[in-house]
């Protein structure tokens, strides 16, 4: 596991998603891992000083397939939307993709499942170009 | 132990309403609220309003002083609560704890929203602000979807079925039929409900609560002064709040919600009462498995089981633990920032005897659970007949 000094925000995370990296705020005190990224320890309150990179391994702890959406994902229904309980512990919102939305009772809960990015396409914000999605293993 | 009743209420009918803005909805359920408690506006010393997000559905912040002002309350302090779709049992909970402090005798608790004045893709991006916006929000999820999560999560651990799911609103929609003020007051069959067009999997639009305008108010006081107002007051036992983690991702469990849980412990002690002592309960049904995991939360039936109560009739009008006597938000209606205060206006009803065809025989506690977002606030009130 990669460690890097940085100040562990919320743009930084996503920087980090732009590199195809995804990263856990670490906490050296209680050595802990977080995500969302926080810039303290929510178990002994001390600053989390560095990020770790999480090899994408994990398993579905849930999944709903989105069939009516808001007007920003209007055209992307129907998608699918997992929690992924990682192999270092946290856990992350994302979608998963490589499977059929449409059958649903296919996909199960504890399924292995491995993180992937996929690049946005005619997005404008610079900072989210990527985006982390999962894959089943 | 609590030393604050309510002694008036008001509630506009719950829908679509064309013809009224944001602040005519509110006038309406305030001075309902206020007549029902014989007294003038300018008697009111304070009020706590719930809204989630009239600057999203229609274009305006600060609308506290807005409302007042409509309902002939002018310069009294007026603030705005937002706790998603807790938000007014959040304002009552305010309003409880200024009278309980002694800073005031007479407050005002509301709630007001309204969302048809968006576009449903718009509606479903508002309420979906109430989710981590990077976190959640970006990936895609949306209000359903968080909730289908929990249900998904629910299926696999403890075996609940869709049909499970189903019968809430079956059942919600039966006790709507007899309350004049909801939504639908229209019965709906289990096949109507299955065979649903689907929102967010395994939640179809029948499993979902619908996008309504509406307001609500309670007029509360001290336990001491409360029969100068009405000769019913209805007494606040308990009023506890707690909250969790913003994300659904940071929970260890996803098949109920820690902050319901706390909550509701919290209010049984404060009310020196258990699970087994409550009557009925307005609980969150803002999607039918929302329903189910209360049912849970709040102890009245095992961890798992909340689906096979509903489906063999426990929580019915005439079971053990009636559930939404009201019709719930489900069938009620959700307008989301006045659902709290809405939950509490149905116990002050029952507990006064005075619900109608949906009447709980002789009820003695009553206990309202209104939840915020995907559980990161969960609010529960404990209410005693007189």
């Amino acid at each position: 596991m990669i460690k890097m000094s940085e100040e562990t925000t919320v743009k930084k995370y996503f920087e980090l998603i732009n590199e195809q990296k995804l990263c856990a705020a670490h906490c050296a005190s209680c050595d802990s891992l977080h995500l969302p990224p926080r810039l303290f320890c929510p178990n002994c309150n001390s600053k989390t000083t560095d990020w770790t990179q999480l090899g994408g391994e994990g398993t579905l702890r849930s999944f709903t397939v989105i069939h009516i959406a808001g007007t920003k994902y209007a055209e992307d229904v129907p998608y699918i939307v997992a929690i992924v309980a990682l192999k270092e512990g946290p856990s992350v919102c994302a979608r998963l993709v490589g499977v059929d939305p449409l059958k649903p009772e296919d996909i199960h809960v504890g399924d292995p499942v491995v993180a992937d990015f996929e690049e946005l396409s005619g997005s404008t914000s610079e900072e989210k170009a990527t985006r982390l999605v999962f894959r089943p293993a | 132990m609590l030393n604050v009743s309510i002694v008036g209420a008001g509630q506009t009918k719950f829908g679509r309403h064309d013809d009224y803005t944001l602040r005519e909805l509110f006038a309406l359920a305030a001075h309902e609220a206020i007549e029902d408690a014989g007294i003038a506006p300018k008697n009111v010393e304070a009020a706590f309003i719930g809204n989630l997000s009239a600057d999203q559905f229609n274009r305006q912040t600060h609308i506290a002083p807005m409302m007042v002002d409509a309902a002939g309350m002018k310069g009294i302090p007026a603030t705005k609560c937002e706790a998603a779709c807790a938000s007014s049992a959040t304002a009552l909970r305010a309003a409880i704890l200024a009278v309980e402090s002694g800073h005031h005798d007479v407050v005002m608790a509301a709630g007001v929203e309204k969302m048809t004045d968006l576009s449903t893709p718009g509606v479903i991006e508002t309420l979906a602000m109430a989710a981590d916006q990077p976190f959640e929000a970006e990936p895609g999820i949306t209000f359903p979807g968080i909730f289908a999560l929990l249900a998904v999560a629910h299926m696999a651990k403890y075996g609940t079925t869709k049909e499970q799911m189903a019968a809430v609103a079956v059942k919600n929609h039966a006790n709507a039929v007899h309350n004049p003020l909801a939504q639908y007051q229209k019965e709906i069959t289990l096949d109507q409900v299955l065979s649903a067009r689907m929102v967010a999997w395994p939640l179809g639009l029948f499993d979902c609560s619908p996008i309504t305008d509406g307001a609500a108010a309670v007029i509360l006081t001290r336990n001491k002064l409360a029969k100068k107002f009405t000769d019913a007051p209805v007494k606040i036992k308990a009023s506890a709040q707690a909250n969790d983690t913003m994300d659904m991702c940071d929970r260890s469990d996803l098949t109920s919600l820690y902050s319901a849980r706390t909550a509701a412990q919290l209010a049984y002690k404060q009310a020196r009462i258990g699970p087994h002592d409550i009557d009925f309960a307005e609980v969150h049904d803002c999607f039918t498995i929302a329903e189910i995991i209360a049912t849970e939360d709040l102890g009245f039936f095992s961890r798992g089981m909340g689906g096979q109560a509903v489906e063999q009739e426990y929580t019915a009008l005439d079971g053990e633990f009636a559930i939404n006597t009201s019709g719930g938000l489900k069938a009620k209606g959700h307008p989301v920032g006045a659902t709290g205060v809405a939950q509490i206006i149905e116990l002050y009803h029952q507990l006064r005897n005075e619900a109608g065809k949906r009447q709980v025989d002789k009820p003695n506690y009553g206990l309202a659970h209104n939840v915020g977002g995907s559980g990161a606030t969960a609010v529960v009130h404990i209410c005693e007949r007189w």
